[in-house]
């Protein structure tokens, strides 16, 4: 199995059923997979093993679609993107919910961010390294970090992102030039230079 | 965005980037969670393959076929260089049987 491309694999999942080459599948894309979801969740590791789940499940329900127009890794990068896009929404949802709630009961609050309670797990629970990085993303938008770490970190180029998110070409860029920016920034202010 | 920006936060980066994570038991996770959907349609499918097989076979009169094609073989096999279409024939049938069982016994492994 180990040999099998991509292509071979999920003719055997759609076709056969066979769940040993979807078990190789997960292997494989496993780490870039889980990855994009610590950056995006800046570092809850639980939250983002959920999301993954969840990202694998539907990519094995849905691999009938699969046309290869793209590579396999792109198009299960578009699933997981579209799984926290979900995920991020639901959360926002919850959020205004609990403000209208608040509001009615007449009890003031500062506005936090939707992943406030995963700081204070991440901050506990990672090394300084992984705590400089995920500081330095919760700079930035949700937009703006998937691009950037699509970018940065998974080495995407700009079309390829545009395909994953589903976002034009422009607007892709403009949040890289954004993010980038406000990452440069944040990063000389706390006195990360380069060597 | 300057150069000097893009070379700080690639060098920012660059650990993150060559981040490996372990599986650590993930993917049995994901393998317990899914659905046996996918096989139960591969048994529909498979049952109605059968089904349409016999039917057909049974309305477009096979058995007489498959008669005069054996008969013709039988009666030409000692005339023929011995088995070279029988060869054929059995080769498929035993490559068909060792995938499908292998297929069949794999996808029981892994379910367990």
């Amino acid at each position: 199995m180990a040999n099998h491309t991509d292509i071979s694999l999920v003719a055997q999942v759609a076709v056969l059923g066979n769940r040993r080459a979807f078990d190789e599948l997960v292997r494989r894309y496993q780490s870039p997979v889980r990855r994009f979801f610590l950056n995006l969740t800046l570092g809850d590791g639980q939250l983002s093993d959920d999301l993954a789940q969840d990202t694998f499940l539907k990519a094995y329900l849905n691999i009938g679609k699969f046309k290869a127009l793209s590579s396999f890794q792109t198009w299960l990068m578009r699933i997981a993107y579209n799984v926290f896009y979900d995920y991020s929404r639901k959360m926002r949802n919850e959020k205004l919910e609990m403000r209208n709630v608040n509001v009615e009961m007449r009890n003031d609050g500062a506005p936090h961010s939707s992943f406030n309670h995963l700081h204070s797990s991440f901050l506990t629970s990672h090394s300084s390294f992984k705590l400089d990085i995920y500081s330095a993303l919760a700079q930035l938008k949700e937009d703006e970090r998937t691009c950037v770490t699509l970018q940065l970190i998974d080495g995407y180029d700009i079309a390829a992102i545009a395909d994953i998110t589903g976002l034009k070409v422009g607007t892709v860029k403009s949040h890289l030039s954004r993010g980038k920016e406000k990452m440069a920034k944040y990063l000389k202010e706390n006195g990360y230079e380069r060597r | 965005m300057n150069d000097d920006n893009d070379m700080l936060l690639q060098q920012f980066f660059s650990d993150a980037a060559s981040q490996h994570i372990d599986d650590n038991g993930f993917t049995e996770q994901v393998m317990r969670r899914l659905p046996l959907r996918i096989n139960w349609f591969n048994r529909l499918w498979t049952v109605s393959c059968i089904v349409a097989a016999v039917v057909l076979f049974t309305l477009l009169h096979g058995w007489e076929l498959l008669t005069v094609q054996l008969e013709v073989l039988f009666r030409t096999l000692p005339t023929a260089s011995l088995g070279k279409w029988l060869m054929m024939l059995v080769t498929v049938i035993g490559g068909l049987l060792i995938a499908g069982a292998s297929e069949v016994i794999s996808s029981e492994r892994v379910r367990r």
